[in-house]
């Protein structure tokens, strides 16, 4: 099974129009209502990426709890869906590898970045595989 | 006169990576991409192409051509029950692996002169003068591996050594023994630190003789063999075909033609006990398809 995404939403339908559109894509996905089961489940599944839904606030303790999950999981995309003047405020804060995503919520646009990210976190770890292995077969064959 | 076959030379050299059923299976989807094919089994000694294909009453065998006992090798070329396909079973006679230059010469000849389309040669395992020789007659070098650390280990050295000979019997044949005897400085890198990669021994080459230090070069550019990593289970396997063409770029400045991976398939196990090649089994298996793949990719 495939490590899932994260969806925060506060509001039910637009986070279950999210979920349909991802599991479209072929992804698993849990969806959080409340910001301890975002806590929880960043802590648990080691997702690649997390989908915040700010469309019913976004203050000062949003900004930092967003934060706080990337220091948590420093390989973790933040996709953060967003009105426009909000997007201001998020990029000015330190939230490591994020997109944001304004309103009107487009899920189609939504699967496609959380789908952009996932391969590049996939041809990372490729990479890291090849040089790991490469790294061994030199040290056997001595030609270091 | 028809145009020479197309011989493409499947090598492995570790046994057991699954060489022998890529080629027998290879040679079917050639076959039926409507070319003529005949398949050759130069494991010397221990012959076992004819039991994938499920051929049980060999009659005369690469032995005999080998032993004078046929005159010609297309006297040895047998059916396999299936179209544009043809076998020469390898034979079982100990120590044939050892052949004589001029039995060695004999049979290179022949083998080049088959009236077919494409002829693949299944390959004993490891890196013998045999194995290299036959080899370097090839169009095309398949070498198959596994994704597994001494597969891997293997493969790397197989290729170091088939370059190696052959950048020996060019120096050789030009009589250059100096370069020779760099050569042979070159094969002890922790001795010889200065010459640890192909590009710092084709620095010391350049000193002798800048000519053939280009001519080395060519040599190294037309060996490009196609590296097939067999049985893979898991995303993480398929980098290991990467892994070793890094070496081989940065260590031997080879290139391989490509590279190209077959998985591991469960219904191959079935086939194999059956005695009844998978492509015929079951064409759609995803040992099948990936072998297709490699068809097209050899012929093209």
């Amino acid at each position: 099974m495939s490590t899932p995404i994260i969806v925060f939403s506060a509001e039910m339908t637009r986070a279950n129009i999210i979920r349909q559109a991802l599991r479209q894509y072929g992804f698993d996905v849990v969806v959080c209502k409340a910001y301890f089961e975002v806590e929880e489940a960043v802590r648990k599944h080691a997702s690649l990426v997390l989908v915040f839904d700010t469309r019913w606030g976004l203050g000062t303790k949003e900004i930092r709890f967003l934060e706080r999950l990337s220091s948590i999981s420093t390989e973790m995309t933040l996709i953060v869906l967003a009105k426009p003047w909000a997007i201001r405020l998020i990029e000015a804060g330190e939230m490591g590898k994020g997109v944001c995503l304004p309103e009107p919520l487009d899920p189609e646009l939504v699967a496609t970045k959380v789908k952009e990210a996932v391969c590049q976190k996939e041809k990372r770890r490729e990479s890291s595989d090849t040089d790991t292995l490469q790294e061994r077969l030199k040290n056997f064959l001595r030609l270091d | 006169m028809s145009e020479p076959a197309t011989v493409l030379a499947i090598v492995g050299p570790k046994g057991g990576v699954g060489k022998t059923i890529i080629c027998a299976n290879l040679a079917i989807a050639i076959s039926k991409m409507h070319k003529r094919v005949i398949a050759v089994d130069l494991d010397l000694g221990a012959a076992n192409l004819h039991a994938i294909f499920g051929v049980r009453d060999s009659g005369p065998t690469l032995d005999d051509f080998i032993f004078n006992k046929v005159k010609h090798l297309s006297d040895v070329v047998m059916s396999s029950g299936m179209e544009r396909l043809g076998i020469i079973p390898g034979g079982d006679i100990p120590g044939i692996a050892n052949l004589t230059y001029q039995k060695k010469m004999k049979l290179i000849r022949q083998l080049c002169s088959l009236e077919t389309d494409v002829i693949i040669v299944d390959l004993g395992a490891g890196s013998s003068n045999n194995v290299i020789d036959f080899l370097s007659i090839a169009r095309k070098g398949l070498l198959v591996s596994t994704a597994e650390v001494p597969s891997l280990l293997n493969t790397y050295s197989f290729i170091k050594t088939a370059v190696f000979r052959r950048l020996s019997f060019h120096f050789r044949g030009k009589g250059y023994a100096e370069l020779l005897d760099l050569l042979e400085r070159a094969k002890d890198p922790s001795s010889n630190p200065h010459l640890k990669t192909m590009e710092s021994f084709l620095g010391e080459v350049s000193k002798v003789s800048p000519s053939e230090a280009e001519s080395a070069r060519q040599i190294l550019s037309n060996f490009r063999p196609i590296i097939i990593v067999n049985r893979v289970e898991k995303a993480s396997e398929k980098s290991a075909g990467e892994a070793i063409q890094n070496l081989m770029q940065k260590y031997l400045n080879l290139d391989c033609s490509s590279i190209m991976t077959v998985r591991e398939d469960p219904g191959l196990r079935r086939a194999i006990a059956r005695m009844k090649p998978i492509m015929v089994e079951n064409p759609a298996s995803p040992f099948s398809i990936d072998v297709i793949e490699i068809a097209h990719r050899v012929l093209h």
